[in-house]
């Protein structure tokens, strides 16, 4: 299935991760306009004289022939990262305004992630907790790592209001080896505590990257009606007439994420804002930046 | 505030329109969700508030809206104040029974009132003070406030006529008299009929409880003679609306009423609609001469409702009238006097159509006549005084009837050549009949054109011959082609003059049946309020004392109108009041000579009351709606900013 053929969206719509993360990532990995070969992990950097106890196999023997002198050559070696996908299940992410929910939208979003981790060679890793469930896929290069992680991604569900802060917190503890961290959620909790705890991350050395994903009705309400807006969270309700607020709401909603961008970029953080009408492509090339391909 | 139209006050049940879209449009959301509500909420904390008081406003506006337009259709108006004018005024305090209650709050209101009336009265002019019950009784300014309820009854009548009676003796110029009362147990509903005696004016000036009794007769209708008597008076039918008020309970659809009316008891089950119930009852001329009728109501219904109440009410003489008739003819008894049958025909039926007229007979023409018809029969030799007494009774404005036969001959000269026109002996003798009559004389609409009821029947002959000459109108006229009866104006005033003779003898002209109906309708036809209507034109709000003459009244004869076009004036939207002919004239500001100029006495004024005309309301309707629709549009604007 070709990624020219098939728009996004349709991917999105695709109920099984496993063909909707390859068909997303190969249908980016194409548009990058660079070979999809992946060659030697070790690249030629330079020469150095011999030293006892180095591995005879590095000598250049041609460079020993035309100067009689021993060099060993000298390779960048390829570092295999970890990629450690957190997603928050929480129920907010249950929201549905449009063709998919939250949820569905970060779960493809987490599943593209491990495949093209994979494909790079990369150990992705996967945290998930709610309330009633806590799971944790230590990072691994292989084939069956991706698939544990579409088993893991489909067999959760969102719900209960535990916060995002909680599940950051302890990322920490779940990832020990230097890598990239993608937290994916909505982040409408208590932004600086959250910001501060993704700080001991990055202090860590681990590559942060929230990965923020609305419901377009969250970011922008619509234009006109009347309706009863209910809390996923704290099942609280509000009435009111659309087209007399979507303006202030706007506003309001705005300045909130300009804030959270700012706090976020100010921690070292990136932040990667999504509707769920939206994109992966973001998501994935920022991965590939970070990871320096 | 009173308004013209209370039953506008229907429409009020609009206002379910703007409630009712106002609780519909409160009930339309559409359930969505959202992943938090922190924004929503943050953007309602401030919002939700104003938004509330927005639609508050919006609602009351729009109730508001319709309350203002059912108030416009219902065209409110303030009911001047009567102004105390006179050279005396006599106040009346009610202290009968009924004022019981709160009657300490009446006096202060007693007081207050005679300090604002005080003040708006010249300072020579006298104020007394009576209390009253069934009688009155002189108090001072003083002791007003020492003033007690007797729990006395209430008798208007008698409280009037005494107050009449200390008037006339003090001899004031002019004096005004003021009654407080709550009008209890005289079951009074129209306040104007309460003019008793008539000449002195009395301003009703109601306590706290006017008019709480639970049953009042409010009108009094359809009062026709019926020919049966009882102890030898003629009987009258009424209808008395009877207006019902029952507070606390619902209004019954059946009610046994009693009443007690001449002394004897009588009972009808009715049927109430809207509150008002017919009673059909009988009274007898006694009670009709006192011209008010005293009752006890008792009313009984199937809901164990009983109200008695005690009525007094004045019957609605709607024509008076003093007749003066000259007997020129006496004869050995009074059957042959010729002024007999005329008198008998007047006073027999003299509450026809419920007039009141008072019939005086003499042989004598008083130096001053003062009456508002005289009647001549027979008239033969008058002294000079008595001639010159006609004479001014005419020119200022008099009427008189002539009855002459063929003894009229004989009459002196001088009384002839007082006459505008000459009489002579008819030519034509022959006993006849009426031919044709004037179909715009007022009276000769009684006349049905059948054989039994129709002034043709009239046989006459032996009449007089009258002069035809201008200002002489023939009104009927006989088959022969002489006149039988003429009318011409004389000064200010007119003369009908009746070319047969009024004595039992001759043609047996006054012992006919057509005659009495003739009679009653000549004498009708001259003390009638039915003049000539002037034609008034509108153009616009009138306002009493800004009102102009626009041209000068011209009489037209064939229809018998003056027309007269009054700036701003509007005789179907307003409320008429009757003026006399002077206050018309000061009104339209005419001079003297141009009184003198008219014909007849003309009475038709209006006094507008202060309200608010069809043509003003739509100004007012289309600037509320202009309110609204910018009001809504401001608040539509502010949404979308």
């Amino acid at each position: 299935m070709s990624a020219q053929i098939v728009e996004e969206r349709e991917l999105l719509e695709i109920e099984d991760l496993e063909i909707a993360a390859k068909g997303i990532v190969d249908g980016f990995l194409s548009g990058l306009n660079k070979s999809t070969h992946i060659g030697q992990n070790a690249e030629f950097i330079s020469h150095r004289d011999y030293v006892h106890g180095d591995n005879i196999r590095h000598i250049n023997w041609n460079l020993w022939a035309r100067t009689d002198q021993l060099f060993v050559k000298e390779f960048e070696t390829d570092f295999n990262h970890c990629v450690y996908i957190s997603v928050d299940s929480s129920n907010s992410m249950n929201c549905a305004n449009a063709f998919i929910s939250k949820w569905q939208f970060a779960c493809k979003a987490a599943a593209a992630l491990s495949y093209l981790a994979i494909k790079r060679n990369d150990a992705p890793a996967l945290i998930i907790e709610n309330d009633s469930k806590q799971s944790f896929i230590e990072p691994a290069i292989s084939y069956e790592q991706f698939y544990r992680i579409l088993g893991e991604l489909s067999a959760a569900e969102p719900g209960g209001a535990k916060p995002i802060n909680s599940l950051i917190q302890k990322l920490p503890y779940n990832c020990r080896n230097r890598g990239i961290v993608f937290v994916i959620s909505d982040f409408f909790d208590n932004e600086d505590e959250t910001i501060r705890n993704a700080a001991n991350l990055v202090s860590m050395g681990h590559e942060v990257i929230f990965v923020q994903i609305f419901d377009p009705w969250e970011a922008e309400l619509t234009e006109e009606g009347f309706y009863r807006f209910h809390d996923l969270e704290t099942f609280s309700t509000r009435s009111s007439d659309v087209s007399a607020i979507v303006k202030q709401y706007r506003d309001v909603f705005n300045k909130w994420h300009e804030g959270f961008t700012q706090k976020c970029s100010n921690k070292g953080i990136d932040l990667i804002s999504l509707k769920t009408t939206d994109s992966l492509a973001d998501v994935l090339s920022d991965y590939l930046d970070k990871r320096g391909t | 505030m009173s308004f013209v139209s209370p039953g506008m006050l229907i429409f009020i049940s609009a206002v379910g329109i703007p409630i009712l879209i106002h609780l519909m449009k409160n009930q339309k959301f559409i359930n969505a969700n959202l992943g938090t509500n922190r924004f929503l909420i943050e953007v309602l904390r401030t919002r939700n508030r104003w938004r509330k008081i927005e639609n508050l406003l919006l609602f009351l506006l729009r109730v508001a809206l319709i309350l203002l337009l059912v108030a416009l259709f219902m065209r409110p108006f303030i009911q001047q104040p009567k102004k105390v004018t006179g050279s005396m005024v006599v106040m009346l305090f009610d202290t009968s029974g009924s004022e019981y209650d709160d009657f300490y709050k009446l006096k202060q209101n007693y007081r207050k009132r005679l300090r604002e009336i005080s003040k708006q009265l010249p300072k020579e002019a006298e104020i007394k003070l009576f209390s009253f019950n069934n009688k009155i009784t002189p108090i001072e300014k003083a002791d007003i406030m020492t003033l007690k309820c007797t729990g006395e009854y209430t008798d208007y009548k008698s409280v009037l006529n005494e107050t009449a009676d200390f008037i006339k003796i003090a001899k004031k110029e002019s004096a005004s008299v003021i009654l407080f009362s709550d009008l209890q147990a005289n079951g009074i509903s129209d306040l104007e009929e309460f003019s008793f005696p008539a000449d002195i004016p009395v301003i009703i000036e109601p306590s706290s409880k006017l008019l709480t009794q639970n049953l009042t007769i409010s009108k009094v209708r359809n009062l026709t003679p019926v020919l049966s008597s009882k102890r030898g008076q003629n009987l009258y039918n009424i209808e008395l609306e009877a207006k019902l008020n029952v507070y606390g309970t619902e209004q019954p659809e059946t009610v046994q009423i009693g009443y007690n009316i001449d002394g004897k008891y009588n009972t009808q089950k009715l049927r109430v609609e809207n509150g008002r119930c017919i009673i059909d009852a009988k009274i007898s001329e006694e009670t009709l001469d006192k011209r008010y009728i005293s009752g006890f109501l008792h009313i009984e219904s199937d809901d164990d409702l009983k109200v008695d109440n005690y009525h007094q009410f004045i019957l609605p003489v709607e024509k008076t009238g003093s007749i003066l008739i000259h007997n020129g003819q006496v004869g050995i008894d009074r059957f042959e006097d010729s002024s007999y049958f005329v008198e008998k025909s007047l006073n027999s039926f003299k509450r026809k159509n419920h007039q009141k007229w008072q019939t005086r007979t003499t042989t004598k023409l008083p130096d001053e006549i003062e009456a508002d018809l005289l009647i001549l029969c027979q008239p033969q030799n008058f002294s000079h005084i008595e001639l010159s007494a006609m004479d001014e009774y005419l020119n200022s404005g008099g009427k008189v009837i002539i009855f002459a036969g063929e003894e009229f001959t004989i009459a002196d000269e001088e009384f002839k050549t007082h006459l505008p026109f000459k009489v002579e002996k008819s030519t034509v003798n022959t006993p006849t009949t009426v031919k044709d009559w004037d179909k715009k004389y007022v009276g000769l609409k009684l006349f049905d054109g059948t054989a039994s009821g129709d002034l043709s029947s009239l046989f006459v002959f032996d009449t007089l011959k009258v002069e035809e000459k201008e200002g002489v109108r023939k009104l009927v006229q006989l088959s022969n082609g002489s006149t039988l009866i003429t009318e011409t104006a004389v000064g200010k005033g007119s003369l009908l003059f009746i070319a047969q003779s009024c004595e039992k003898t001759g043609a047996q002209f006054v012992t006919q049946r057509m005659f009495i109906p003739l009679l009653h309708e000549l004498v009708n036809y001259k003390l009638s309020n039915d003049k000539p209507k002037l034609k008034v034109y509108q153009s616009d709000l009138i306002e009493l004392d800004k009102v102009r003459l626009v041209e000068k009244p011209q009489f037209n004869e064939k229809e018998l109108t003056y027309t007269v076009t009054v700036k701003n004036f509007n005789e179907l939207e307003s409320d008429i009041e009757r003026l006399s002919p002077n206050e018309f004239y000061t009104a339209l500001g005419l001079s003297k000579t141009d009184l003198k100029s008219q014909k007849n006495d003309m009475e038709l004024m209006i006094k507008p009351k202060d309200t608010l005309r069809p043509n003003e309301i739509w100004i007012w309707v289309i600037a509320a709606l202009a309110l609204v629709w910018i009001i809504e549009n401001m608040v539509a604007d502010r949404r979308l900013i």
